[in-house]
């Protein structure tokens, strides 16, 4: 399996922390990567109401059931990824509002576990238990946090 | 949920001593006066500390208890009591009176307020030696998109039988959309 990039945005809709491999090899585009940023958080952010919109009421209960009998294994979020031809991107949210996003290839399935551990690996000793780093605004990517995920990373192959 | 609470507590690998924590937590209240020489000040200053304090300690809480799920504030109530204040503090807390769209936490002892006896200028102009939790509780409930308010209705150290905090919801945050830029 091949992991191209990763991001974690914040609740207020801003690419925090962003991390690319480096056979990620790809055509020259005409996009600067805050605009990629953007647009992955854009395209994320509209699955996710779509989802909602069309499963409704009756699945968010549904979840509930789920949750009560396997309460041990969260699959809490209802969109976890999307596959198209040539990658899979997949997300983890926070009940905090932080969204994790992976790109991977195409034939990886079920991340999400490994980013729930990056979110309670990594991001918390390296983001939320750093005095130096303000959770609340700004950029968090610290050298620590590079490194972590990328074991993180690393271990899934 | 209590017995889940004890657990997380016996999991947790990095705790520390509790009267180095209460002396530590006492010297910083006493250096707060010092510097304010005004007891409102000093509550406010450690409502503020409590609630950085909070908006970080919720992604640890969330971390190791991502099967927990609230789905509205009230659910909050017993999972603070029972899982919260167990895993980060070690102490019981039960839920009293529950009314719409608010709650109370009792605690029949309070960590913080081992060795400590308030003079009584603090106890007349309202020191809340513990406000430190308020804020916590506050700061951790709005980084999961409840703005609450958070007070302490009595107080051990104040001649009250035990410690109780009211939470009360004061709006659900909606969540941010993304601005258009074109």
């Amino acid at each position: 399996m091949v992991v191209h990039s990763f991001y974690i945005f914040n609740r207020n809709c801003e690419c925090v922390h962003s991390q690319k491999w480096q056979h990620y090899h790809q055509q020259p585009k005409e996009l600067s990567e805050e605009e990629e940023q953007k647009l992955i958080f854009g395209v994320v952010f509209s699955i996710k109401g779509l989802v909602k919109k069309i499963a409704g009421e009756w699945v968010n209960s549904l979840m509930i059931e789920i949750h009560r009998s396997l309460s041990h294994h969260s699959a809490s979020e209802q969109f976890q990824s999307f596959k198209t031809s040539r990658y899979r991107l997949h997300v983890y949210e926070s009940p905090s509002g932080f969204k994790f996003v992976l790109i991977t290839d195409q034939n990886t399935t079920n991340m999400s576990s490994y980013l729930q551990a990056i979110y309670a690996g990594p991001f918390n000793s390296a983001v939320v238990r750093n005095p130096l780093v303000s959770v609340a605004d700004g950029v968090l990517s610290t050298d620590k946090l590079r490194r972590e995920v990328e074991l993180v990373v690393r271990s899934i192959r | 949920m209590k017995q889940y609470g004890e657990e997380q507590w016996k999991a947790k690998p990095d705790k520390i001593n509790a009267e180095l924590f209460v002396m530590t937590y006492g010297a910083l209240v006493m250096q707060l006066y010092q510097d304010y020489e005004d007891y409102s000040a000093v509550n406010n200053e450690l409502d503020k500390l409590g609630y950085n304090i909070g908006i970080r300690l919720i992604e640890e809480f969330l971390a190791k208890n991502g099967a927990v799920k609230c789905r509205n504030f009230m659910e909050t109530a017993h999972v603070i009591a029972l899982v919260g204040f167990r895993t980060f503090l070690n102490t019981g807390v039960s839920v009293g009176n529950v009314s719409n769209n608010e709650y109370t936490l009792v605690m029949e002892s309070n960590p913080l307020n081992q060795f400590v006896v308030l003079p009584d200028t603090a106890i007349q102009q309202g020191l809340l030696y513990s406000n430190v939790l308020a804020g916590c509780i506050r700061g951790a409930l709005e980084m999961v998109n409840m703005h609450t308010q958070v007070s302490f209705i009595e107080d051990e150290l104040m001649g009250h039988e035990h410690t109780v905090l009211s939470v009360k919801l004061i709006n659900y945050i909606p969540e941010q959309v993304p601005l258009d830029d074109d």
